[in-house]
């Protein structure tokens, strides 16, 4: 998105961070602010504000959209939706971490880790009493 | 195709672990999309397993005592 505008010269007077969020709320109603990258930073170029929002319904508040806003005068340029493998990617994170779905659900993913620990750990102890009498049987010969 | 008593096919193998499989599957992805009675929902099924592994562990305890 920000590869036109990769020889374009840099604006000496940035519009207001206030204005570009408004600019990117008025495109996009209903939804709500994540974070706004600055111009110069990773996350946005040279010449824009990049407004990240995301929706408020349990599904849609795990996904961003970037808004990009012109820095010089704080109008809209662009904004696109995530590819879909972003779209998976974003809707895992709580699947890795275990934080979604209330206090019972986090309980309940606590015994399961336990259960697995268990489970990994019986596993080595068979292994280890597996190979420990085939050890001795072999010494006499 | 039971030549020993104790010999169990594949489906029969794999049939309760599939189903639980479906259970827990349903629960993950139900507490990621809604709230509410998603989650209640989400927390019944992945109580399955939990439940199936407490109820063994709790047989072969008290199989232990008795003989």
């Amino acid at each position: 998105m920000i590869a036109p505008w990769r020889n374009a010269p840099v604006p000496a007077k940035l519009a207001s961070a206030q204005q570009a969020m408004e600019t990117a709320l008025a495109y996009a109603p209903g939804m709500k602010v994540s974070s706004i990258a600055m111009p110069g930073s990773l996350f946005a170029g040279g010449h824009h504000y990049d407004v990240f929002l995301h929706g408020d319904t349990p599904l849609t508040s795990k996904l961003l959209m970037p808004v990009m806003i012109n820095a010089a005068d704080g109008s809209f340029t662009e904004s696109r939706e995530l590819p879909w493998y972003a779209k998976v990617l974003f809707l895992s994170k709580p699947l890795h971490f275990g934080d979604y779905g209330g206090m019972p659900l986090k309980i309940i993913w606590a015994v399961l880790d336990v259960i697995t620990l268990g489970v990994l750990g019986s596993g080595l102890y068979l292994w280890l009493a597996r190979r420990r009498p085939a050890r001795a049987l072999e010494r006499p010969r | 195709m039971t030549s020993t008593p104790r010999h169990r096919s594949f489906g029969q193998i794999f049939l309760i672990p599939a189903i639980m499989a479906l259970f827990v599957a349903f629960g993950l992805v139900s507490a990621l999309l809604g709230d509410g009675i998603w989650d209640a929902l989400s927390w019944f099924c992945l109580l399955v397993p939990v439940i199936a592994v407490a109820y063994y562990v709790g047989r072969r305890r008290s199989r232990r005592r008795t003989v």
